[in-house]
């Protein structure tokens, strides 16, 4: 699975105003509108983001690829099995601001291999959130994935 | 799948995680015996919420085998069945999720596939398995 910057960056913008809201509040839905539709946007722009936070640390600490290429793998696993059950197709819409993929903060501990590994950990924990929040309120069809991305994100936390 | 036949199916599996942590409990060494106590108590804990939802919905409440195949005679066999009962306990709660939209059986579903996935990755980090997560818990 290979997935280009630019993939990640387009499934960030996509998904950046839906992730500003997690699933736990679902607002109510116009008719001919499919309420997953939301959760599944959101939940693109989540691993869009880890992503993009992994590859600027990978680039920034090569020391640290041992022991998160794998995860990071996993993520790229994570997106692709939410485009492929994407519900309806993409819609052809850009985002009104440009697209700062990256919640990593350029500070100058962005080097601290420990202090890279604590934000990584922070964020696996945030999405594994918004992921179980989402999980509840989707549809049959949607929720059992977003759960297997919150299990799979806590486990990551765990083990960082 | 049939919600009643899913939520049956988890019950199964957590009184196999059950029976399984009181075997392989005695195989660890101190520092991973720890947290088989603690999976020990939270399988527990599952299954008597796991059990009252069923019960008020007047729903078939399986119970334990009498005995499963566990045989555990060392420290790798050990962790070996950590990972095997946390992977299967994830495969069952991950078909709730996706047989019910009941909100309470989707957070009673959900942190439990979760804390599977966790535990099992902690076994795997501790028998040396790399890596220690997997992309999809609960997918088999």
């Amino acid at each position: 699975m290979l997935l280009t910057r630019r993939d990640v960056l387009a499934a960030a913008g996509l998904g950046l105003a839906a992730a500003c809201t997690s699933g736990a509040h679902p607002t109510p839905t116009p008719p001919g509108v499919d309420p997953d539709d939301a959760l599944h946007t959101a939940a693109l722009a989540r691993e869009a983001a880890l992503l993009a936070a992994y590859d600027e640390v990978l680039a920034t600490t090569p020391s640290l690829a041992a022991r998160l290429s794998p995860i990071r793998a996993e993520h790229a696993e994570h997106l692709a099995a939410l485009q492929a059950l994407r519900p309806t197709p993409s819609p052809a819409r850009s985002p009104s601001t440009p697209v700062e993929a990256s919640p990593v903060r350029r500070t100058a501990d962005r080097t601290d291999p420990a202090a890279a590994v604590r934000r990584l950990t922070s964020l696996e924990q945030t999405s594994a959130a918004a992921h179980a929040s989402a999980a509840v309120a989707a549809s049959r069809r949607l929720a059992p994935l977003l759960a297997s991305l919150a299990a799979s994100e806590s486990s990551h936390a765990a083990v960082l | 799948m049939k919600q009643s036949e899913a939520l049956a199916a988890a019950l199964s599996t957590e009184h196999q995680a059950i029976y399984a942590y009181g075997v392989l409990g005695a195989h660890l060494d101190e520092r991973a015996r720890s947290p088989a106590l603690e999976a020990f108590d939270a399988h527990r804990r599952r299954r008597d919420s796991l059990l009252a939802e069923l019960r008020a919905r007047r729903l078939p409440t399986p119970g334990p085998a009498a005995s499963y195949d566990v045989t555990v005679t060392s420290r790798t066999q050990a962790l070996a069945l950590a990972v095997r009962v946390e992977t299967e306990v994830g495969v069952r709660w991950h078909d709730v999720v996706g047989a019910t939209e009941d909100p309470r059986l989707r957070k009673l579903s959900i942190p439990a596939l979760q804390d599977s996935a966790v535990r099992a990755a902690r076994w795997r980090r501790a028998a040396g398995t790399a890596p220690a997560t997997v992309a999809l818990p609960g997918t088999g």
